[in-house]
């Protein structure tokens, strides 16, 4: 593990580089619900609310 | 010319584009789905007629040949462009 991540860092970073305080931490890990297409706006509805797929639209709240 | 019906023309094609735009980008991500498979389809032949029923009726969407053949007179010069409605 200690090596593969000392073999990645160097790949971007030049070796005179300093120090960022990250050494030995784990990598994030993302995740993201997985889609199922079962229901779909109208065409014209879609491209007023820049989404096809009611379960991404209004997800997060629009600041005013 | 008539703008209006150029203009709801135009905008039938742009939110059919925008239907086939979404599916194509589900479909990268699940290209087994059926029904998304399916109903791609459908909005790329619905996409297809809107557009050649603009072009027939004002010309062409596209330049640099995208649009298919010229006819008599170059119609891509004739105002308005599809931007200008």
């Amino acid at each position: 593990m200690e090596e593969l991540y000392k073999t990645k860092k160097q790949m971007w970073k030049p070796e005179d580089a300093e120090e960022d305080g990250c050494s030995g931490m784990m990598l994030a890990h993302s995740y993201v619900p997985w889609q199922y297409y079962t229901n779909a706006f109208g065409p014209q509805e879609a491209l007023m609310k820049g989404t096809l797929f009611p379960e991404l639209y209004g997800v997060y709240m629009i600041p005013e | 010319m008539n703008c209006e019906q150029q203009m709801s023309m135009l905008i039938k094609v742009q939110e059919m584009g925008f239907v086939a735009l979404e599916l194509n980008l589900y479909l990268d991500t699940h290209p087994c789905d059926k029904d998304a498979l399916n109903d791609f389809n459908c909005a790329v032949k619905l996409l297809k007629k809107y557009k050649q029923a603009y072009e027939q009726e004002f010309g062409p969407l596209l330049n640099f040949g995208m649009s298919g053949f010229a006819k008599e007179s170059w119609q891509w010069i004739e105002n308005p462009w599809p931007w200008e409605l």
